[in-house]
């Protein structure tokens, strides 16, 4: 097959995907394809939103679009590691000798829903450190890896802050893209009425399958970004940085920690996604400026007076894309 | 089958790999031509703008300033001088063809296709992705007409252009005199500058004086007054302006003659009435006394002096009866009692020769002031008595009030120096002030109507106004020549000059003739105007 076929076929099988996502969620489309294109970049994504605007059934949908395992930890302060990753049984067998043998945890699987995360313990969070990381979990002395695809699909509330334990920024850094799940508005609020109170969900088909999905995301990595494009993207995260040249005036006052390398990894590679799913195969700056919000704002860590002054973190970055110049000094309009 | 085969199809042409990439080639290339050209014209209309500025301002100075050259040479060659920079510099600016896809990515929202596209195929070489990237940007629709693009326009140095091109014809017809005059040279005041002139004079050898004498207050006013008559005589100060100097000066002498009197009325010192009545003789010279008997070469004559001006020197407050015995311990070897006196009697000698100095300057200025306010007088008197004073050409319109401001500032002068000039403390003016005294001109104590003109003792007569320029000196630098004279004579010089009251230009005639004969050189038989050679 060729390059233009599979890029056809890319973009067939990611129309179908979303019009089976769609059959359950209404609205959303802009965090439908911050999950696909976290899945196709190989990342986790992690979904903050007030109760009750559909993250668990969006990914539980989504879970069912795709030929994947599929788990859900519901987390709680009292959950453990092992309750996590597994742990060591004791089994007798038939001759009455006694060994250890290891059980695996819900972390097993393709699609994992750790559904409000941050009401687990730091102890706990950190156990999806590796797991989320290197694709493979240790007990003990032994590396058990985990399933092709993985992807982590994390569920924090913003508002109930009690009894909550924040992500520390090593596991907020772990997550590709951070999506926000926002009210739906007047007409999607009646369809999700209309779709819920009367005849039962309709079903959802798989469209990919495993295999698609690890095709789809080499596909991704073929996308091209031109030296320029690329440059911009550069001068984009240094921008995030106070003691940068590049950074804003917003940046220089309230910004004490800007986003890591790992957040430029993040933009360029959701900005791939981006341009696949527009049927490109290089990346343009409005890709850039697309990725950069939801892969920056959980990378940049205000100071002690942007925090007081409750600075906006979305208005920090919609800052930095607007004054970085994207060619020749001229900034973006 | 086969002739398709053989014959290249329109589809492939148009679509195939090597085609896009061709296609490429040439819509960049027709882009970056006409992106260059562009900033050509942008760098031209640039210098065109800079050029009719650069000819607007030579025109100007050509017009203003004496030029070989014609406005229109001049204008000509800036213009060309600029363009022939600019365009040079817009060639040299010119953008790479990568620069060029980018901004026409930019322009043509293709997504960075273009020039994606363009850097693949250039840099990355020959291969199957830069095939496909070249495919996709044929794809996304490259221009047909690259000029649609990048078009020639008129940027906003040629829309300024217009503008400076008028500017430059306006500066090229505009009659220029009338926006634009020659500043004419400032009028001077010869009457100023012969009080300059003659006050200098009198402050250097008051100054001179003072120092000789170490009268430290005669010292510093010496200086302030030297000062004022170089002012003067340069030529920078205006009537009304050296009238208000001098009556500056005037006062700040009162101040210190009221300082020194108090000083020594705090040391116990006895003054005398009037400084020409003098309580010491003038001949004892009691400081010249003392030095002596500290150095131990009082001798017979002093002391017969002494003896002598008894009576004298009672009159400075010392008892006879103590001086008789002081005179008899000094002759017994005691000189205590002896030495104190003279100590007494020098410093009341310092300090009349102070109060003397400061006397005689204040009258030097009081007479400077009434010689400039009499002539301006009898100036206005001259055309016709005007209401409105016409004193000095470079006084603005309230020139009539602070005439009568000066007129008045004139006769509070003449009210507070009158008993002193009446008296006869004057040297040589006494006459003046007599005249004043009973002049049928001079102004009643207290008005009863407007005073229309100040008075003077110039009467109507013709009116003779100077337009001799002068040229101002330097800030910084002394405005008036410093001779060099030789000590020997310098004294001389200064004491001839201040014991006696010459009218100005004879003093230069005299200190030249001092100068000569420092310099050793035959005195020249020159005779200073006006000067009657005898038979």
């Amino acid at each position: 097959m060729s390059d233009e076929a599979r890029l056809t076929l890319a973009r067939d099988r990611l129309d179908a995907l979303r019009r089976q996502i769609q059959r359950r969620i209404v609205g959303h489309h802009d965090l439908v394809d911050g999950i696909l294109a976290c899945l196709l970049s190989s990342g986790h994504v992690l979904l903050e939103g007030v109760p009750g605007l559909g993250k668990t059934l969006l990914v539980k949908t989504l879970s069912d679009a795709l030929q994947l395992e599929f788990a859900r930890i519901q987390f709680t302060p009292d959950l453990m590691p092992a309750d996590i990753i597994g742990t060591q049984v004791v089994l007798q067998d038939d001759e009455g000798r006694r060994h250890f043998q290891f059980r695996q945890g819900p972390v097993f699987t393709q699609l994992l829903l750790a559904d409000e995360i941050n009401r687990a313990t730091p102890k706990t969070q950190s156990a999806l450190l590796e797991a989320m990381e290197e694709k493979r979990v240790t007990v003990g002395r032994t590396g058990h890896a985990l399933a092709e695809p993985f992807m982590v699909l994390a569920t924090q509330n913003p508002i109930e802050m009690e009894g909550t334990y924040p992500l520390p920024e090593a596991q907020l850094d772990r997550f590709l893209l951070k999506l926000t799940a926002t009210f739906p508005d007047a007409d999607a609020l009646s369809q999700i009425v209309d779709r819920t109170t009367g005849a039962p969900m309709p079903a959802v088909e798989p469209v990919l399958s495993a295999a698609e999905v690890l095709e789809l995301r080499e596909l991704v990595r073929s996308v091209v970004i031109a030296g320029h494009v690329k440059d911009y993207a550069i001068r984009m995260v240094l921008a995030t940085h106070a003691g940068s040249a590049q950074a804003t005036p917003m940046v220089r006052r309230y910004v004490r920690h800007g986003a890591s390398p790992r957040g430029l990894q993040a933009v360029v590679l959701a900005a791939k996604a981006l341009a696949l799913f527009a049927g490109r195969i290089n990346v343009s700056f409005d890709d850039l400026a697309a990725a950069a919000p939801p892969a920056l704002r959980h990378r940049i860590l205000l100071n002690f007076e942007g925090e007081a002054e409750g600075i906006d973190v979305e208005g920090l970055i919609a800052e930095v894309i607007r004054e970085t110049p994207s060619v020749h000094g001229k900034a973006r309009a | 089958m086969s002739q398709a085969a053989g014959a290249p199809s329109t589809w492939m042409r148009h679509d195939g790999p090597g085609s896009a990439r061709e296609r490429l080639r040439t819509a960049v290339a027709a882009l970056t031509r006409a992106r260059r050209l562009q900033v050509l014209v942008d760098h031209g209309f640039g210098g065109l703008l800079a050029g009719l500025g650069l000819a607007t301002v030579a025109v100007l100075l050509a017009r203003l300033l004496p030029s070989p050259y014609a406005p229109w040479q001049l204008a000509s060659a800036a213009v060309i001088i600029a363009l022939a920079v600019a365009l040079p510099v817009g060639w040299r600016r010119r953008p790479g063809a990568l620069e060029v896809a980018i901004r026409a990515d930019l322009m043509l929202r293709l997504k960075q296709r273009l020039s994606t596209a363009w850097e693949y195929v250039t840099i990355h070489g020959d291969n199957e992705l830069a095939d496909r990237l070249a495919v996709h940007a044929v794809k996304a629709g490259l221009p047909a007409r690259p000029w649609r693009v990048f078009p020639l326009r008129v940027n906003r140095w040629g829309l300024l252009s217009p503008l400076a091109a008028t500017a430059l014809l306006l500066v090229s017809v505009v009659d220029l005199s009338r926006v634009v005059q020659e500043p004419l040279p400032r009028k001077v005041d010869e009457q100023v500058v012969a009080e300059g002139q003659r006050l200098g004079a009198f402050g250097r050898a008051m100054q001179a004086r003072a120092e000789r004498d170490k009268l430290p207050r005669s010292t510093r006013q010496a200086a302030n007054i030297e000062r004022l008559g170089a002012r003067m005589e340069s030529g920078a100060l205006s009537r009304s302006q050296a009238l208000e100097q001098l009556r500056q000066r005037g006062e700040s002498l009162d101040q210190e003659r009221m300082q020194a009197q108090a000083s020594q009325t705090g040391a116990g010192l006895q003054r005398a009435e009037s400084a020409e009545v003098s309580p010491i003789a003038p001949h004892l010279n009691a400081g010249a006394m003392l030095e002596r008997m500290q150095r131990g070469t009082l001798d017979s004559d002093d002391t017969r002096a002494l003896a002598q001006r008894l009576s004298e020197i009672e009159r400075s407050g010392i008892a006879r009866q103590e001086l008789e015995n002081a005179l008899g311990r000094h002759r017994a070897g005691v000189d205590d009692a002896l030495r104190e006196i003279l100590e007494k009697l020098a410093q009341i000698e310092r300090a009349l020769k102070e109060d003397r100095e400061l006397r005689n300057a204040r009258e030097q200025v009081r007479r400077a002031r009434e010689n400039l306010a009499d002539s301006r007088a009898g100036a206005s008197a001259g055309r016709g008595r005007t209401a409105i004073l016409d004193w000095d050409d470079d006084e603005g319109e309230d020139r009539g009030d602070r005439g009568e401001a000066n007129a008045g500032a004139v006769r509070r002068l003449d009210s507070a120096t009158a008993g002193k000039s009446s008296s006869g403390a004057s040297r040589g003016d006494s006459s003046i002030a007599a005249d004043r005294q009973h002049s049928p001109l001079r102004p009643d104590s207290k008005p009863s109507g407007p005073v229309l003109a100040p008075q003077g003792q110039m009467r109507d007569g013709e009116v003779f106004t100077s337009q001799q320029g002068r040229i101002l000196p330097r800030p910084g630098r002394p405005r008036v020549e410093n001779v060099e004279m030789s000590s020997e004579f310098a004294s001389q010089v200064e004491e001839v000059l201040s014991r006696e009251q010459y009218p100005a230009h004879y003093k230069e005639f005299i200190r030249r003739y001092f100068l000569t004969l420092s310099q050793g050189v035959r005195v020249p038989q020159e005779q200073p105007p006006g000067t009657r050679v005898a038979p």
